[in-house]
């Protein structure tokens, strides 16, 4: 109980619950002020206007990508709507701009483009650690992902349905994502090549035939030079909610909302994808 | 990057300016009348108040008597977990909690606006009191850890530990890196950069000796980053059986006892837990 009550991330306001249901995706989120509904009889009871769903995700997003050592799936979509934003608010910002007539104006000016600063410091970062990642293990995504997708199993495959996808597929790398890793990937194999590679003997005979291996290529099937993420460091999380379900290794308390989990981050990775845990930078 | 997290909490303000609701990006603020309160985010309101066009009012848990409250829980050796929550200084019926990253905010809302607050240099002392009896707390709570997994290594190490500490934001980030090390390096570094797999570690003792050299090491090295924070640098590993040996850094290690209390390992430390005892 005490845990529950001491990790929720509550806004300065105590443990109200006075937060409204964040608005859809839109152009210019909607105040969500209950003007109405305020009761001033403490300061605590006021409900400040939720953020808007969009800019939650990507906070949420980059939290995540940031604190976790391999690429997480991408929510293009968040993406996509944050630089409409972006787009919207700096045309916004700039017809202010030649139209300052009054203090008041300037003042304006001067916060939306503080925040256009942080919205975009934000999403840059965000991408940025991605294309990170990517640099890191480049031929294993491309190999895991060969064009940007993971293919899964659907559970609830059912197969009279005609509707019903046999897969379930997550995106990790977007397409400019993807055309980044290609053409780094070609440069990299070009630089081992270039350095170490054409030095090698090209094969390696063994004494069992059909064993001989190529030393020039770094995935032969003899042995794999390509290293993936690795995904078996401990991570810091927070709970998101209550009856988590566990789909890992080992065993696992039943953590409830608010709870701090620290964890190898192999068994919590899908918990993350699907936004039950967050992590801690 | 939690100051920047932390930015996006919700302070009251009170304008001194007229303004007619404003749309951002992550939600729309506003309208601002003068004289009256208006809830935005802590950037904006920093801002504002830089520009001296407005008031910060100071959320409620940043008063004396809700802080020192939080000390004498804090203070309390009984208490080993951190303080959870509390009535409202004004209205008991309501649950107040110290907010994630309160530190961020109590820091940034204290250079920005002293003249809000009441009794700011008090509330300074608490603050400073509160964060290192939390960081001695966070200290045992690790070394607790780390004994608790005394006799394994590598693959028997448990997999998920439920941290009841409490964490706010600044200890997340201060003490997320060393425990992270620290169970690498019991569990054979199978982690981020630490590839040198089970055959490196060797058999035994050596794993976790090599984890709590790090945690010592990580401990120390985070000291000299911070400055003048006067975090007690964590005692050499114990073991907790056996007579006093000497470690390999020269270091006597004693035996640990049940229920100890909060150590006095630096002598800066030790005056200052002498204030509370």
């Amino acid at each position: 109980m005490s845990d529950l009550i001491g990790e929720i991330d509550s806004n300065l306001f105590g443990g109200l619950n006075s937060f409204t249901q964040p608005s859809s995706s839109s152009n210019n989120a909607s105040a969500d002020f209950n003007a109405d509904d305020d009761d001033s009889s403490t300061s605590s009871n006021q409900s400040a206007a939720d953020l808007s769903g969009d800019y939650e995700s990507l906070m949420q997003a980059w939290k995540n990508e940031v604190a976790s050592p391999s690429l997480l799936p991408m929510d293009e979509d968040v993406v996509t709507t944050i630089i409409l934003l972006l787009k919207n608010q700096e045309s916004l910002t700039s017809r202010l701009a030649s139209s300052v007539s009054s203090p008041t104006t300037a003042l304006q000016l001067n916060l939306y483009r503080i925040e256009l600063d942080r919205t975009k410091y934000v999403l840059a970062d965000y991408l940025r650690t991605r294309i990170r990642k990517i640099e890191r293990n480049v031929m294993w995504y491309l190999r895991a992902y060969p064009d940007g997708y993971d293919y899964q199993p659907n559970p609830d495959f059912d197969q009279h349905d005609a509707e019903s996808p046999k897969e379930i597929k997550t995106m990790y790398m977007s397409d400019k994502e993807l055309k980044f890793a290609r053409g780094y990937e070609k440069l990299y194999e070009k630089h081992m090549y270039t350095t170490v590679l054409q030095h090698l003997p090209e094969t390696v005979l063994d004494d069992q035939p059909g064993l001989d291996f190529n030393l020039r290529k770094l995935d032969d099937a003899r042995q794999n030079m390509i290293d993936g993420p690795k995904e078996g460091g401990y991570v810091l999380g927070r709970c998101l909610r209550n009856g988590v379900e566990w789909q890992g290794e080992g065993d696992w308390e039943d953590y409830k909302k608010g709870n701090m989990i620290l964890a190898i981050f192999g068994d919590v990775k899908p918990m993350v994808v699907n936004g039950d845990i967050e992590l801690c930078p | 990057m939690q100051d920047f997290l932390s930015e996006d909490t919700k302070v009251e303000i009170v304008p001194a300016f007229d303004c007619p609701t404003l749309s951002f990006i992550s939600c729309d603020y506003g309208p601002f009348i003068a004289g009256m309160s208006v809830p935005v985010p802590l950037w904006l309101a920093v801002e504002l108040r830089k520009q001296f066009r407005c008031r910060i009012t100071p959320p409620p848990w940043l008063c004396e008597s809700y802080l020192t409250e939080v000390l004498n829980y804090e203070k309390d050796p009984m208490n080993e977990t951190f303080f959870t929550s509390s009535e409202h200084p004004s209205n008991p019926d309501i649950q107040l909690t110290l907010p994630y990253h309160y530190q961020s905010i109590a820091r940034v809302l204290i250079d920005v606006c002293p003249g809000d607050i009441e009794r700011v240099k008090s509330i300074n002392v608490i603050l400073q009191d509160i964060d290192f009896l939390r960081n001695s707390k966070s200290v045992n709570i690790l070394k607790r850890l780390s004994l608790s997994m005394d006799g394994t290594e590598g693959e028997e190490v448990q997999r998920n530990f439920n941290m009841r500490s409490g964490w706010k934001g600044m200890e997340v980030q201060e003490f997320k890196g060393v425990t992270v090390k620290m169970l690498e390096g019991v569990r054979g570094g199978e982690g981020e950069g630490r590839g040198e797999g089970r055959g490196g570690r060797g058999a035994g003792n050596d794993g976790r000796k090599e984890g709590r050299r790090k945690f010592r090491n990580e401990r120390r090295r985070e000291e000299d980053g911070m400055g003048g924070d006067e975090t007690p640098t964590a005692k050499p590993g114990r073991k907790p059986t056996g007579t006093p040996t000497i470690d390999e850094d020269g270091l006597e290690v004693a035996q640990i006892e049940e229920g100890e209390e909060l150590e006095e390992p630096t002598r800066q430390g030790a005056q200052r837990l002498r204030r509370f005892r």
